[in-house]
């Protein structure tokens, strides 16, 4: 076991678990996730040694992980179906956000712009770092992040049952999810 | 980057993220603070990162990390296998 990778993982975990959710959608799938990433990483033969490196390639691996389960669930999926949508601009109608209705907004989101919007929020990783993790220029990696979160805001703006939806926490509340499936 | 005119959303969304040059930063910080509707923008979107990033402060905490493994003995068994085939 390489005890400097694990240190590493350890100042990871909490924003590597928010990804996992983010891309699942459902605590118990994540921890699955996570917990397999982690397996993996940890017995993996090598692993970069610098940090924003081994963040990338950590989340990278994960990420993989999830596209990995996405096909055994639904042999038809490819990444190509991970296409961006046009999505009206953000307006200035409203500068005060709520919060919880952002992220349970976030929920209904498509896949590619939950990623996206994870990794640059949560992940907390820069555009040139989500450029390589995602393999796609920076400047696609802008302009995702610019319809992902044109994206949230019409959530917010046309379907206001997104914030009246009672608020029990992130976890286990799965109606938003379940209603908005088959959107992503 | 010139920023006159009509400021893409991209460029808000780079700005928001710290992800734009330090002079076209200030440039559009400057312009948000005559225009109110771009700082309304901007504000908006400021919003939307941390209501997002907020996410992992609403989760429950990280399942733990499996303990660093100790470093395993090469285990006797076979030497003393072989050992006993010898002396046969």
């Amino acid at each position: 076991m390489h005890q400097g990778r694990h240190a590493r993982l350890a100042e990871l975990r909490q924003r590597l678990f928010g990804y996992a959710w983010a891309l699942c959608r459902d605590t118990s799938d994540a921890e699955d996730l996570y917990q397999d990433a982690l397996l993996r990483a940890l017995s993996a033969a090598s692993a970069p040694e610098d940090r924003s490196a081994f963040r990338v390639w950590m989340f990278r691996l994960l990420r993989n992980l999830w596209i990995d389960r996405l096909r055994a669930s639904d042999p038809a999926f490819s990444l190509d179906d991970l296409t961006d949508a046009d999505s009206p601009s953000v307006g200035s109608e409203q500068s005060v956000v709520n919060r919880l209705a952002v992220q349970q907004a976030f929920l209904a989101l498509d896949k590619i712009h939950r990623d996206v919007l994870a990794l640059v929020d949560v992940g907390g990783f820069s555009y040139e770092e989500t450029a390589r993790l995602l393999d796609i220029p920076v400047g696609t990696v802008m302009s995702r992040v610019s319809r992902a979160r044109a994206a949230l805001c019409r959530l917010l703006t046309d379907n206001p049952k997104v914030v009246t939806l009672p608020l029990t926490g992130l976890q286990g509340d799965g109606r938003l999810r379940d209603r908005e499936r088959g959107r992503a | 980057m010139t920023l006159r005119g009509p400021i893409p959303d991209s460029v808000i969304n780079a700005y928001v993220d710290g992800a734009l040059g330090p002079e076209t930063a200030a440039t559009l910080a400057s312009r948000a603070s005559s225009e109110p509707a771009l700082a309304a923008r901007i504000a908006r979107l400021h919003g939307l990162k941390a209501g997002v990033a907020g996410i992992v402060d609403a989760l429950p905490p990280a399942p733990p990390l499996p303990a660093p493994a100790l470093r395993r003995r090469r285990p006797v068994w076979p030497l003393a296998s072989a050992a006993g085939r010898c002396l046969r």
